[in-house]
């Protein structure tokens, strides 16, 4: 169990009579490209919630990097290296593209109020020299050009490309893309996945929730399949493709 | 660079009204008028900072204004409720001055600790209802509050700092001294402050505070404590508000439980909304232009009635303020000064 990256054992939650997640056992331990699909109202997104602690689970338990994490803080746990996106991008709107990369980036100790009232010569450098991993950041997202512009000027597509430029900053572990492709044209999808899977060869591992499935099938190492709360498969692309399971929980089992 | 020339010639124009419609003492309705300003502008920079910087709707500043207040008159030498008993001992003033802006955070802390974590519109509901309970219990507790009689005498622990340039210079123009001193030590307040803020607002600290602004979430996800920061600004802000209280009852020279009605909290707002959310300077200047047409209502009323009473006056006030702010709302909502592309008030 201390191997694993992220572990999950027994997690449950569920909202009235409903149960949105129920999953026994899931393990990350490799660097891949982990996704996670199923039918609307699967429990992906609540997954998601819950292990990044923006949502309470009912029980169960989460670790991650060796620690447990069930009951800690969603902030600190991104502090841990646990970043994640959101389905309806959430960039800063009345910020320009630059400052939000630079919220991200700036180090919680320049944020304290009383640095940021004496701003010392080793806060300013600090600042400055974040300059260069935005600078290298927005390069590799093709948003240089908009640096100067209010996040709310961007298109969708740029959006999610700033939500994933922004979650960056901070050198994650661990990146939960939640449906990175929705809303995205075509060309810039091709390019997002590109970028997506040029993070994983550099180390990042990345646990996506999406539609796409062709998207799915191509990128990814591994594929989770969630229905009605539940992990139903797992494996390689080839195999869930395949997957009775899986075949049922989308299209309908026979004998109903 | 626009809004700045609209600014001036609206200073201008506004001044010049004041000065022509008072043929006698009109030194003294301007300094009246600007001490006002300056004491709405310093608790309209407070507010800013909860609401234009960090998204946090207060809709109780008045309690900050008035702790701040009461804890620093009572400290000080002063004369107390129905009876007038006098209690001729006390701290320093700047010390008493600190202890009441000290006491506005507490306050702000206090309100801040379960409130913040909710969503803001508890916040907006949390503090109207502080804010009255506030004054009620100010109210009740005339022992220790002077209740609806309130505290008198306690303005000589300014007054004695007077200098003597600043008496002369009232006398010869005809204008009070102890309110001219109130108003330059406002206006002194409030450039210091806003020196003060200007730095904060383009450091570390500042940006963090509008992203929370902007989206919780986002933060939180980007791992800072969106918490702690709202608490951080909401107590900055509070801190502000008790100083311009301060400055309310010393220009006064009283302070009853009535000083601090709602109806304050929201004249602030509206000094705001005209200035412009989130600007540095435009709270300030808002303030200004709210107390010109404050001042102004006594001729407006003369179109409407033949001799208006003090009940009509107060009628068109809130008649003409409300006309204003929904004029604000609908054809200006960035304010005077305000950034059109980071507009606040956007109704959607």
């Amino acid at each position: 169990m201390s191997n694993n990256l992220l572990s999950v054992r027994s997690l449950k939650k569920r909202f009235g009579g409903l149960e949105a997640v129920n999953v026994d056992k899931f393990d990350l331990n490799k660097n891949e490209i982990t996704s996670l699909i199923g039918p609307n109202g699967a429990g992906k997104t609540t997954f998601f919630d819950l292990i990044t602690r923006f949502q309470n689970s009912d029980s169960g338990s989460i670790s991650f990097d060796g620690k447990n994490v069930t009951s800690l803080n969603s902030y600190k746990l991104a502090r841990l290296g646990m970043v994640r996106t959101f389905q309806l991008t959430r960039v800063f709107d009345r910020m320009s593209v630059y400052e939000n990369m630079q919220f991200a980036g700036s180090s919680i100790n320049n944020e304290g109020f009383l640095n940021s009232l004496i701003q010392s010569s080793s806060l300013k450098n600090q600042e400055k020299l974040l300059t260069e991993k935005i600078n290298e950041t927005l390069e590799l997202l093709n948003l240089s050009e908009m640096k100067n512009a209010y996040a709310r000027e961007l298109s969708g597509g740029q959006k999610k490309l700033l939500e994933l430029g922004r979650s960056l900053m901070k050198s994650p572990k661990i990146l939960l893309l939640d449906e990175p492709l929705a809303g995205v044209n075509p060309k810039l999808s091709e390019q997002l996945l590109e970028i997506i899977s040029n993070l994983n060869k550099n180390g990042i591992n990345i646990l996506m929730v999406e539609h796409n499935i062709d998207a799915v099938m191509k990128i990814s190492e591994r594929v989770v399949v969630m229905a009605e709360g539940k992990i139903i498969s797992d494996g390689k692309p080839d195999f869930v493709r395949s997957d009775k399971n899986v075949i049922e929980a989308y299209l309908g089992s026979s004998d109903e | 660079m626009k809004k700045y020339i609209i600014a001036f010639f609206l200073l201008a124009i506004s001044f010049m009204y004041i000065f022509l419609s008072n043929e006698t003492g009109g030194a003294r309705v301007f300094v009246n008028l600007m001490t006002f300003a300056g004491i709405y502008g310093l608790a309209a920079i407070g507010i800013n900072v909860h609401f234009g910087w960090t998204g946090l709707l207060n809709f109780g500043h008045a309690a900050f204004m008035g702790i701040g207040a009461y804890t620093t008159v009572l400290l000080i030498p002063h004369s107390l409720g129905r009876e007038g008993v006098v209690i001729s001992s006390g701290l320093p003033l700047p010390i008493a001055i600190l202890i009441g802006i000290l006491a506005a955070a507490l306050l702000g802390l206090l309100l801040g600790l379960p409130t913040l974590r909710l969503r803001g519109d508890y916040l907006a509901i949390v503090t109207i209802a502080a804010a009255e309970i506030f004054r009620l219990l100010v109210r009740d507790f005339e022992n220790l509050t002077g209740g609806v009689y309130g505290i008198i005498q306690f303005s000589d622990s300014l007054q004695n700092s007077r200098p003597d340039f600043i008496t002369r210079f009232s006398e010869s123009y005809d204008i009070s001294p102890a309110q001219f001193w109130v108003g330059v030590l406002t206006w002194i307040s409030i450039i210091v402050i806003l020196l003060i803020l200007s730095r904060l607002k383009k450091s570390p600290w500042g940006r963090a505070l509008r992203a929370v602004r902007e989206d919780e979430d986002a933060v939180r996800a980007l791992g800072k404590n969106a918490v702690l920061l709202k608490l951080q600004s909401f107590m900055l802000g509070a801190a502000i508000g008790g100083l311009s209280g301060i400055f309310l009852v010393f220009n006064y020279g009283t302070v009853q439980a009535s000083t601090f009605v709602p109806v304050l909290t929201f004249y602030v707002w509206a000094a705001l909304i005209l200035g412009g959310v989130g600007s540095l300077g435009g709270p300030a200047l808002g303030a200004v232009i709210f107390w010109v047409i404050i001042a102004s209502t006594d001729s407006i009323s003369r179109f409407l009635f033949e001799s208006p009473d003090g009940q009509q006056l107060a009628g068109v006030r809130f008649v003409i303020v409300g006309l204003l702010i929904m004029f604000f709302m609908i054809f200006r909502p960035s304010g005077i000064l305000g950034k059109k592309e980071e507009l606040l008030l956007d109704v959607k």
